[in-house]
């Protein structure tokens, strides 16, 4: 079944998880593992990128973003980086003009900073590094083990080699203030970078933060305005709850989460999406090494829940859903079809309605869930 | 219920087949005790010295047993087991073991129970000593002249202090000393001289088999097979299968189907004679047809002396029902019919609020009975039902002479209108440790008691008696009184008259809007805290909405507190990628389900616990 002639022709990503960090954040949740496993890690990738790759329509898509996330994927042996990307090429069609983001921390020496060319030598043309703050104690607080000065050497060894740098925030870090955020936001627009994100903390049970006392959520939320603001001075466009970017430095590959497109996800817990189907891969190491197939979630959705989670994808960023496009691709109009809840939701200030789209208004961002509740 | 099939073999039992229990040899019992005192542990004791089940049977607790009941497929409400004894010298004696309600919601239908009886077992535990509820029990049986056969058990505990109990027991029912028993029903001590007591002391039946027939109602239940199960004692006259019965109170006439007793097991017999206790099936549809404490007769041949007759249920304490999902209103009406067919001793009548919409307004016998049929609606019916703060039922006078009864707030008129309010007080008895006497007593006062008396039973024990508004009582007096009493002191009460009083109806504003739903009439001289604590407990429990809500409390027009809730800034799934977007998925969902669960009222959501937070607040 493909489900829509619309996805068929957008092009889809490839992501790649790379599971490996040299400590665990105080926050995380990612799967991630500080063991070293990298040859036997590849491998398990290498046989699932051979078995994926092969299958329809996995095969037929034509790929223009290719993104390494993690965990730290520039902590990866630099052979078997190089042994990945060189399958995947093999494997999958993959446009000429792709986006190619590997995330970094910066850490230095022997980081991202000092193998950009190597990277850029690959086709990484976008590098994305999680800075998180500019501020030490709340570096403490988040268990980042990095300085300031490695953040701004990393940017700038980059940037000699790779001009498309998104540097990664985070807001509602405890103790963090008015005044600590200006110091981050200082850097910010000191470094320049073509993308920002800017994360709200979101705190899991049992990680090492949970015990640290709570930011509270009226000052987050003035902490995302004064940002917003800030942000839009320097240049940027909010064009996603959480992504800021020079006009036409949008991520290519992010995008694709939020408009239906098709994505594959390689390696431990990773996503993929495409021809109507979710498919997850297990979040255990051990499993994942002896089999990446192992535990492997599938979802079948059918046409109509698709719509909706479309609806609600869609409404996170600035450009909001197009009605148009909907009743193209599934055949209603959820102007009328949610009818009650847009009056509602516009009555509240949650969205806004030009033409043919609805929109969430940048002060109401922060209150997503409440518009996206509706369309489960 | 009672299965049909397990209806055909009856089981053998003395006296059993086809004829009638000699009189003398009968003796009819209940057991009086305060929970945990061991009522069970002793029943079981007995039901084994008495031979009535196997050892695996014995393995389970069976007055109290409730999977007992099920693995036999048969309900029993109301518990009573006929037994035999073998006595050593008068030979086989037939108990009638009746069991009663435990509680003091239903202190009639202990009193009908106990007017099958001719005698009751006072338990008291060796280690706690006499409780309120016990006392009230055993004044009962006194009125109703039964032969107290007082034992103190638990006395192989480490903790037994029989002498302190057995001094309560003297000073509370002038009992001598040397009568009271000792026992252990964990271990069997003093087991068969209990049951050898019993024999002596206990009255046999008197009555006339020839006379017309008198039986008393005792307790009934619906069985979804079978109809309506009534439990009888006979007086005067018998009763067999294939008889015409009449209901003394409504003149209706029904023919017995069956007859039967339970060993523990059910078994069904010919005939039930004088001073037998048995259970009747006679194709009755409605529990309400068979009132506790009516008399059974013969319809051609009706007794000359039935008993008092029964007292209609009064209803003490009010509450709204309503549906969460307002569609779910028929649901609940539904519910509550067939929940009436099981207990007649609830009210409910259709009420209309502003804030909860379509409802019904219920009335309880007290505290726990209300307590038991919202649960029972939510749990055998799967009702998601909104419950309003308990409330109780004043006298107004208007200012026009002309009187009235209100159950409910919303139902008083305005101040301007009223002349005079009477509201109920109770009787209560506390007992009570003395080192918690000074945090009881002063929990009294606070709750406007008058105290009547205060004695000691024993050097530590005290027995205080007050008259209370009932109207405190139904808010949260059990709760403080069990926390500054942790626990140890027990509470009886009962009706005692109407008390003019300076009351006020205290109104909680959201957003300027009355809910009516929220109003409670108090005294005037909390209202003031009452309103501040009120809203400042809303406060905490309304979830942030999408707009600043203002939280009022008036009396009349006069704002008498204001709290505000601050809208909701933040409510979002920050990052959301491809391997995410399942999780945040479910995180929408279980958002999306918690504002279900609430009420929406206006343009805000109110949760369902906030509708009773005037129980929960700590003035
Ligand atoms: N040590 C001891 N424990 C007893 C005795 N009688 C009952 N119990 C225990 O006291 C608890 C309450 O007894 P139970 O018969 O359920 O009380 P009921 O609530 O009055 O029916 C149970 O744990 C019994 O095992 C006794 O004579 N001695
Ligand atoms: S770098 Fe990212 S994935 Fe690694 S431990 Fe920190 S938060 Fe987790």
């Amino acid at each position: 079944m493909s489900f829509t002639s619309v996805e068929i022709m957008q092009r889809a990503g490839l992501y790649v998880h790379i599971p490996f960090c040299t400590t665990r954040c105080g926050y995380c949740h990612f799967a991630t593992t500080v063991e070293s496993a990298h040859e036997q890690y590849v491998s398990a990738l290498l046989t699932e990128v051979k078995s994926i790759s092969s299958a329809p329509p996995v095969r037929d898509l034509i790929y223009d973003s290719i993104y390494f996330g993690g965990g730290t994927p520039s902590l990866l042996r630099l052979d078997l980086f190089e042994r990945i990307v060189t399958a995947l090429r093999a494997s999958f069609r993959i446009d000429d003009d792709c986006e190619f983001t590997i995330e970094a921390n910066p850490e230095r020496p022997g980081g991202v900073g000092e193998h950009a060319a190597f990277y850029s030598g690959l086709g990484v043309n976008r590098v994305s590094i999680g800075v998180q703050s500019a501020v030490p104690s709340e570096l403490v607080a988040l268990d980042r083990r990095h300085t300031i000065e490695e953040v701004e050497e990393t940017v700038a060894l980059v940037r000699g080699q790779i001009e498309n740098v998104n540097l990664d925030f985070i807001l509602g870090v405890p103790g963090q203030d008015q005044k600590s955020l200006a110091l981050s936001l200082e850097l910010i627009r000191r470094l320049g970078t073509s993308h920002v994100s800017l994360y709200i903390l979101e705190i899991f049970p049992e990680t090492p933060i949970s015990r640290l006392p709570p930011s509270d959520d009226d000052l987050v939320a003035s902490l995302y305005q004064d940002s917003c603001r800030f942000l839009a001075n320097s240049g940027y466009r909010h064009y996603e709850i959480c992504n800021f970017a020079h006009p036409g430095r949008e991520s290519r590959h992010n995008r694709k989460y939020w408009n239906g497109s098709s994505y594959i996800g390689l390696g431990l817990s990773a996503a993929s999406f495409y021809d109507g189907i979710r498919l997850t891969n297990t979040s255990g190491f051990s499993s994942y090494l002896a089999d990446p197939s192992r535990d492997r979630e599938m979802i079948h959705m059918d046409r109509d829940s698709i719509s909706r989670e479309l609806l609600f994808l869609g409404l996170r960023t600035v450009e909001g859903i197009d009605c148009s496009y909907f009743e193209n691709a599934f055949g209603y109009d959820p102007a009328t079809r949610f009818r009650k809840d847009w009056e509602e939701l516009m009555d509240l200030g949650l969205v806004v309605k030009e033409d043919t789209r609805f929109r969430i208004p940048e002060e109401k961002m922060l209150l997503g869930n409440e518009v996206f509740m509706r369309f489960l | 219920m009672i299965e049909r099939g397990l209806w055909a073999p009856a089981n053998p039992i003395a006296g059993a087949e086809g004829t009638y229990v000699n009189q003398d040899s009968i003796r009819n019992f209940s057991i009086i005790a305060h929970i945990d005192h061991g009522k069970s542990t002793l029943a079981d004791r007995f039901l084994e010295t008495c031979g009535a089940l196997s050892q695996r049977e014995m393995d389970v607790q069976v007055l109290d047993s409730m999977d007992l009941e099920r693995e036999r497929g048969i309900t029993i409400k109301a518990h009573f087991v006929r037994l035999t004894y073998q006595h050593s010298s008068r030979g086989p004696i037939t108990f009638h073991l009746i069991d009663t309600p435990g509680h003091v919601d239903f202190s009639y239908e202990v009193s009908r129970s106990l007017a099958a009886c001719e005698g009751a077992l006072l338990i008291v535990d060796a280690t706690q000593g006499v409780e309120a509820q016990t006392l009230a029990n055993t004044y009962l049986a006194l009125e109703n002249d039964l032969e107290i056969i007082p034992v103190i058990n638990k006395i192989d505990l480490p903790g037994a202090e029989p002498e302190k109990v057995r001094e309560q027991i003297e000073h509370l029912l002038g009992i001598d000393t040397s009568e009271i028993l000792l026992a252990s029903a964990k271990d069997g001590t003093g087991v068969r001289d209990i049951l050898d007591r019993v024999v002596d002391r206990v009255p046999p039946p008197r009555g006339n088999a020839e006379a017309p027939l008198k039986a008393l109602i005792f307790d009934s239940w619906f069985d979804p097979y079978r109809g309506v199960v009534v439990l009888v004692r006979i007086f005067d006259g018998r009763l067999a299968p294939g008889m015409k019965i009449m209901m003394v109170s409504t003149g209706q006439v029904y023919e017995v189907e069956d007859i039967g007793v339970f060993t523990p097991k059910l078994a069904k017999i010919d005939g039930l004679g004088p001073g037998e206790v048995g259970f009747v099936v006679a194709n009755i549809k409605n529990v309400a047809d068979t009132k506790i404490g009516d008399t059974l007769t013969d319809p051609l041949h009706p007794t000359q002396t039935p008993f008092p007759g029964f007292r209609e249920a009064k209803s003490m304490v009010f509450c709204g029902l309503y549906p969460v999902e307002s569609s779910e209103y028929g649901e609940l009406r539904d519910a509550l019919d067939k929940l009436r067919l099981n207990d007649s001793s609830f009210h409910y009548e259709p009420e209309n609020s502003m804030a909860l919409g379509f409802g019904f307004r219920c009335g309880f016998l007290g505290l726990l009975h209300m307590e038991i049929v919202q649960q029972r609606l939510e749990r055998e019916y799967e009702m998601r039902l909104i419950a309003t703060a308990p409330s109780v039922r004043y006298r107004v006078t208007k200012t026009d002479g002309t009187q009235f009864e209100i159950d409910s707030p919303a139902k008083l008129p305005s101040p301007g209108e009223i002349a005079a309010i009477d509201e109920p007080f109770i009787q209560a008895t506390i007992i009570t440790p003395d080192e918690y006497m000074g945090a009881i007593l002063q929990l009294v006062q606070e709750k406007r008691g008058q105290q009547k008396n205060l004695e000691y039973l024993s050097p530590k024990r005290v027995m205080i008696t007050y008259d209370l508004p009932l109207n405190e009582i139904v808010l949260d007096f059990y709760d403080k009184l069990k926390s500054v009493s942790r626990g140890y002191a027990s509470l009886d009460y009962h009706f005692a008259d109407y008390r003019p009083s300076q009351l006020v109806k205290l109104d909680i504003l959201v957003n300027g809007e009355p809910i009516d739903a929220l109003s409670i009439i108090t005294h005037r001289d909390s209202a003031y805290a009452r309103g501040r604590a009120l809203v400042s407990k809303l406060r905490q429990m309304i979830h942030r909405q999408l707009f600043e809500v203002a939280l009022q409390a008036s009396i009349g027009s006069r704002v008498i507190a204001r709290e505000n809730v601050k809208p909701l800034r933040k409510n979002v799934l920050a990052k959301c990628y491809g391997g995410d977007i399942t999780r945040k998925r479910k995180l929408l969902e279980k958002q999306k389900e918690g504002k279900r669960r609430m009420k929406r009222v206006g343009k805000i959501d109110i949760p369902q616990e906030a509708f009773l937070a005037i129980l929960k607040v700590e003035e």
